[in-house]
């Protein structure tokens, strides 16, 4: 059923929006729109049209029926949402309205109860039009409320489609394709009618009859606990079997990294501690250098003077180290060592006098020998031992190096062999692991716990009934009566168990389903299930659990979606409110890739329709050249009346204000193209 | 499948004997209509006088 006409009267910030969506008008629409400017409120009234609403949103509803009035002093004011769907068959009108009266300038009430009306044309050839006595179940059924998250929806919800606390809402529309609720309840009236059965029996047969019926149901309701207490059970054990299957396959192929996304967090540690370790061995080093750098210089400097020392000295031609200062002493005093006057004038005089000057300089030359020569000695110890910490602290950088380029390597295999697998999510996997085996092996106890509990109650039961049986009396009517418990019990046993099979059936057409449509946009490499536990599941071709992109996962989400419209053979709109939610730039240009390779296939022959919603964030001249083979219908949603009263109306194209915007100029321009 | 057609169809391929089947079928259009309990006696009462 394709959506031909939408009409919105007041409603929130839409004043009167009429979208003629029939087939000449193509089936791919773009209603774009800057915030505020009710992209969200036209989704909303889609789906106060089909669903009604709750109390708190009908408050709000009337407030702005009331900012939305075009003349306040007109009231009441008629909320009104008005959509045309059609097959080729037949047309059918929906149409809710609320009326709202003024009560002061911020205040309203609701006038007359919500009405909803739906007309339905079966005969496309004639006039002939059906008003429906009760649209409301017509709604139901049509469009189950169960299943409205799956018809109207938002990107970011879609971002988060496939988070657990989805698996509820899946579980909860497979159970209604499936019928389940509608199996459970008939089981549950076959039940009571095979007890009021019973009643009546062992009224007719006296007291020891009622007795033993009363007995037989006691033990029944037990019975039928315990059997409830093991489905629950059973499947859990399956679902954690299956989970931990599921996971050996995952781990298999990544055997012994398990542990490498925290090997990879120590190596990071280790590295960053080493080349700590290393600036401050560095340090050290470099300042002992410095320290014994001098002495080093002058042990080579002194080195050759050493030499030059000692052979001197082995020859005994050292300058004397005498004082001269001592013979200007002996002359200042005119006497000699022995004793003897020496004449200042006198030629021994002269004599002393030459030797003092001949020697005045040699001799200072020998004393700073004989100087430099215990200096020197002095010096190669200490340098030897400086040597011993320089070429130690060397040695501790060298090792250091090492170390670290020990670990990097090692950094970089584990990097290599991780390669296409997610460090953290295999970790997480792994720890998964190893918590499923403990609980399956106390569910497997649980379950061999309650097999015994109704194998021992199913003996019960069924002794208990043989003794209803005799206790009760042969006549006509009992026994007529014990032929229609019996038929009861059988249908009531089916009817409930009936739901497993019937989940299943639809398991497995969704999974065909969402795969292959998954096929068109990424042609057979993700094999889609769906678990017991309702996860919907992307396995690669080898049968391992495939990491999806956000794009990819989104995508995934939007063909869950479409699937079950498919197999509930609903061809309801993809209506979706900011389609891209909060994807980046690059997983944004995947899923528009994905998205109109998957609509310019599936959605060509125009019977299904897409409706999305953009802000100026996502409806970009890049979007629109994605886009542009679809042919899309594009509208844009403005504003007036200002900030108080605004008032959103639909326009064609794209809204003139963004052509202030930088990249709708350069489109303009004709900078940007596909 | 949430068209009841296909839970009857889903029904008519079980297990059950073709009278049990018919009676469950009659039984989902009685569901759906909210039928009260008298008239699944009156489904069960038809199948107990055939046998």
């Amino acid at each position: 059923m394709k959506i031909v006409n939408i009409q919105i009267n007041n409603f929130r910030l839409i004043h009167e929006l009429s979208l003629d969506l029939s087939p000449d008008n193509g089936n791919i629409v773009f209603i774009n729109g800057s915030n505020g400017r009710g992209k969200t409120t036209f989704q909303s009234a889609l789906r106060w049209c089909f669903y009604g609403d709750s109390a708190d949103s009908r408050n709000n509803l009337s407030k702005f029926a009331l900012r939305t009035s075009a003349n306040k002093d007109i009231i009441p004011v008629e909320v009104l949402v008005e959509i045309l769907m059609d097959d080729q068959n037949s047309k059918v009108f929906v149409k809710r309205e609320q009326l709202f009266e003024r009560i002061n300038e911020t205040e309203s009430r609701l006038v007359g109860n919500p009405s909803l009306s739906i007309k339905i044309q079966n005969d496309l050839a004639s006039a002939q039009i059906e008003v429906l006595s009760d649209p409301e179940q017509w709604l139901q059924k049509n469009f189950p409320p169960r299943l409205s998250r799956f018809f109207l929806f938002d990107g970011e919800s879609m971002s988060k489609f496939f988070e657990n606390n989805v698996k509820v809402d899946i579980e909860n529309a497979i159970r209604e394709i499936a019928g389940v609720d509608l199996f459970e309840r008939i089981a549950e009236k076959l039940w009571e009618l095979e007890q009021s059965y019973n009643k009546r029996i062992s009224k007719l047969s006296g007291p020891k009859a009622e007795q033993a019926n009363k007995e037989y149901e006691d033990s029944r309701k037990i019975l039928q606990r315990v059997v409830q207490e093991l489905d629950e059970k059973t499947s859990k054990l399956d679902e954690k079997r299956n989970e931990r299957k599921a996971l050996d396959s995952l781990l298999e192929d990544v055997v012994g990294l398990e542990g490498a996304s925290t090997r990879l967090v120590e190596l990071d540690r280790t590295i960053e501690s080493e080349e700590s370790s290393l600036r401050k061995t560095d340090t050290a080093f470099q300042s002992e250098i410095l320290k014994w750098g001098c002495s080093g210089m002058l042990k080579d400097a002194f080195g050759a003077l050493d030499r030059h020392i000692l052979l001197a000295e082995k020859e005994d031609r050292l300058p004397p180290p005498f004082d001269p200062r001592q013979i200007q002493n002996l002359l200042d005093r005119g006497e000699c060592i022995c004793g003897n006057h020496i004449d200042n004038g006198s030629e021994y005089a002269t004599t002393l006098k030459s030797v003092i000057e001949k020697y005045s300089v040699s001799s200072e030359l020998g004393k700073i020998l004989d100087e430099s020569k215990r200096l020197f000695s002095s010096t190669k110890v200490e340098f030897a031992g400086g040597w011993e910490l320089i070429k130690a602290k060397n040695e501790a950088v060298i090792n250091s190096r090492k170390q670290i380029q020990k670990l990097l390597n090692e950094k970089k295999e584990i990097l290599e062999k991780l390669q296409g697998h997610d460090a953290t999510q295999i970790k997480h996997f792994a720890t998964v692991r190893k918590a499923l085996d403990p609980e399956i092996e106390n569910l497997i106890q649980e379950v061999v716990r309650l097999e015994g509990e109704r194998n021992v109650y199913l003996k019960i039961v069924e002794k208990q009934k043989k003794e209803f049986d005799k206790a009760t009396t042969g006549s006509t009517e009992t026994s007529m009566l014990h032929k229609e418990a019996n038929y009861a019990r059988e249908i009531a046993e089916f009817s409930s168990s009936v739901h497993k099979l019937a989940i299943e059936a639809v398991r497995r057409k969704l999974e065909i389903a969402v795969g292959e449509m998954y096929s068109v946009v990424k042609s057979g490499k993700f094999k889609t299930r769906i678990t017991e536990s309702f996860e919907v599941v992307t396995l690669d071709k080898d049968g391992t659990r495939a990491v999806l992109s956000e794009g990819e996962n989104m995508m995934k989400a939007y063909l869950f979606s479409i699937a079950l419209r498919d197999v509930i053979n609903l061809e309801f709109p993809l209506v979706v409110d900011t389609p891209y939610g909060r994807l980046d730039e690059r997983n944004r240009a995947e899923l528009s890739m994905m998205l109109t390779t998957f609509l310019s296939k599936q959605y060509k022959n125009k019977s299904k329709q897409v409706i999305f919603s953009m802000h100026d964030g996502e409806f970009t001249p890049y979007t629109r050249e994605h886009f542009s083979k679809l042919n899309p219908i594009i509208k844009y949603l403005s504003s007036n009346g200002g900030e108080v009263n605004a008032k959103s109306v639909l326009g064609d194209g794209i809204d003139p204000d963004w052509y202030e915007l930088s990249a709708w100029r350069d489109w303009k321009a004709g900078k940007i193209s596909g | 499948m949430s068209d009841v057609s296909d839970l009857k169809e889903f029904v008519s391929n079980s297990s059950l004997s073709k009278e049990v089947q018919a009676a469950l079928i009659s039984m989902l259009d009685l569901e759906l209509r909210d039928a009260p309990l008298t008239e699944y006696a009156s489904v069960i009462r038809v199948l107990a006088e055939q046998e």
